[in-house]
């Protein structure tokens, strides 16, 4: 039972000397077809994101929503108070004195702009995670130190495509490869 | 190119001598404003070379030839700027006799005054034509000139601010007005930069620039808004008034359009990263914001003026396009041969 799940749900955790060699890696197996990939190194590589297709308009996006829904109800939130609530006129002003309202509605715009970058990055990043697969093997502890590794699954669940995966891996100059439960 | 613009600006500078007979108080009038309008750009790239100088990066020394270009024409500015500085009779209401004057502004006679005026333009003369001649040296000949260069560069803004716009309406004073200039000249001059030579940068120097061109531009915002809360709050009548002249029929809708264009346009057509590092987008927003600036600096000066609407309308644009003319002459002059070696080669032509 608990062979026939491992063999369901594995995928291959292949680490590699360095940056380079991980980036040729990933650019190769992209080139392959491979669209579920993880990259882990012990410091930001440059060009990783781009070859992994990653695009963080989600953050941007759900910026900009959140800032236009926050500056909507908080400019709503000022004329409902001083126009239909209270109206009470103050030095002369009318009622609805705009000037008045924009300092609030920009504070109010700067922190939902921030909060939804820092939420949407978050939860982009699937964070807070405490367990994650490549946990299971023993070498991964050094992806904070000096090894790189990519985490893929293979094509499919036979015997088959996991050692096509692994050779390939080999060919890529992996120099180590474990097999993880799949994410 | 070059041939007819010149046929343009001869054209241009003809009308307003013909401007000189028929009206001279309105020719100084639009010489004035057509030199304060063309002359933030020069004087914003003597300051986008100074921010440069004192953060470096590499957006910078990619595009430093660039801001020389067009601070190499501040002597052109100093030259027409002569034209309202001799008819300052014409245009300061100041100048009138002490007694004709309201109380506010016969206690301001100790600063504006004509001797201690032009004195001060003297020094704003040398003050910008050593900073433009010293910027524009090759930068390992420039030395450490960037810090007292700014210092002196915020002075001289501020204080030309104070001479040339609001004492045209000697009753106004905003604390805000110098600081408001200054990101005025800053990003109209970025703009030019872009539309000029947004496609000879490489992508990830447009953004940079162009992400330092928005912070500017909301920096002016900044300083706008600032200036508007503060005097709409209080409302006193020598403060408000400059805005009620201002938000008149027509000056309303002339400067709802130019605040459209020299900030909000820009501003969401600049929200996109990867639109920001594409250089036929950058151009049309720069080119929007340009023509944003020209409306909003003809919103600043005309309102202080008493309307003589049948020589004005054409007057000004004659005085805009021969001053601007002759500015971009300078600028295409300077471009053709380059200052210092260049990063970038050129991909245009």
């Amino acid at each position: 039972m608990a062979e026939q799940r491992r063999a369901a749900t594995i995928a291959l955790l292949a680490r590699f000397e360095s940056a380079e060699t991980l980036l040729a890696a990933l650019t190769a197996l992209r080139r392959d077809g491979h669209r579920r990939i993880e990259a882990f190194s012990p410091y930001p590589v440059e060009g990783v994101a781009e070859a992994l297709g990653f695009r963080s308009r989600g953050v941007a996006l759900a910026a900009l929503l959140l800032t236009l829904g926050v500056v909507t109800a908080g400019y709503f939130m000022q004329w409902y108070s001083a126009v239909i609530a209270y109206p009470y006129v103050v030095g002369g002003k009318p009622l609805h004195g705009w000037p008045a309202f924009v300092p609030v509605v920009v504070a109010l715009g700067l922190l939902a702009a921030v909060l939804g970058a820092v939420i949407a990055m978050v939860v982009g990043n699937r964070l807070p995670q405490p367990y994650h697969p490549a946990f299971e093997a023993e070498s991964f502890l050094r992806a904070s130190d000096d090894a790189f590794f990519l985490l893929l699954p293979p094509d499919d669940d036979s015997d088959e495509a996991r050692r096509r995966l692994s050779e390939r891996l080999y060919t890529l100059q992996a120099c180590e490869i474990e097999e993880v439960p799949r994410c | 190119m070059r041939r007819p613009v010149v046929f343009i600006v001869a054209a241009a500078l003809a009308v307003c001598l013909l401007g000189i007979v028929l009206d001279a108080r309105v020719l100084v009038q639009a010489w004035l404003a057509a030199c304060l309008t063309w002359g933030m750009l020069p004087l914003g790239a003597q300051a986008v070379l100074l921010i440069h100088g004192l953060t470096g990066g590499a957006w910078g020394d990619a595009s430093r030839h660039l801001w020389q270009a067009l601070a190499s024409t501040t002597p052109l500015f100093l030259l027409v700027m002569l034209v309202p500085l001799v008819g300052m009779g014409a245009l300061m209401p100041w100048m009138a006799p002490l007694e004709t004057l309201p109380e506010v502004v016969q206690h301001k006679r100790l600063y504006l005054n004509a001797p201690f005026f032009v004195a001060r333009n003297l020094i704003y003369a040398l003050i910008w034509g050593g900073l433009a001649w010293w910027l524009c040296r090759p930068p390992q000949r420039q030395g450490k000139i960037a810090a007292p260069g700014a210092i002196l560069w915020v002075l001289a803004v501020t204080f030309f601010g104070f001479d040339w716009f609001m004492s045209l309406e000697p009753t106004f004073y905003s604390d805000v007005f110098g600081l408001e200039l200054m990101t005025i000249a800053v990003s109209s001059a970025m703009a030019l930069g872009l539309l000029l030579e947004a496609p000879a940068l490489r992508p990830a120097i447009r953004g940079d620039i162009a992400n330092l061109w928005l912070a500017m531009l909301l920096g002016w915002a900044f300083m706008a808004f600032s200036q508007l809360i503060i005097i709409w709050s209080g409302n006193l009548p020598h403060e408000i008034g400059w805005y009620l002249k201002r938000s008149t029929t027509g000056w309303q809708a002339l400067g709802r359009l130019a605040f459209a264009l020299f900030l909000f346009v820009p501003f969401v057509m600049l929200l996109s990263s990867a639109l920001k590092r594409h250089a036929r987008w950058l151009r049309i927003a720069a080119a929007v914001c340009l023509v944003g600036h020209v409306l909003h600096m003809q919103w600043l000066i005309w309102p202080a003026f008493s309307a003589r609407l049948d020589h004005q309308a054409w007057l000004g644009p004659a005085a805009l396009i021969a001053v601007g003319g002759l500015g971009y002459l300078g600028v295409s002059r300077v471009m053709a041969r380059p200052l210092a070696p260049r990063e970038v080669r050129h991909e245009r032509h």
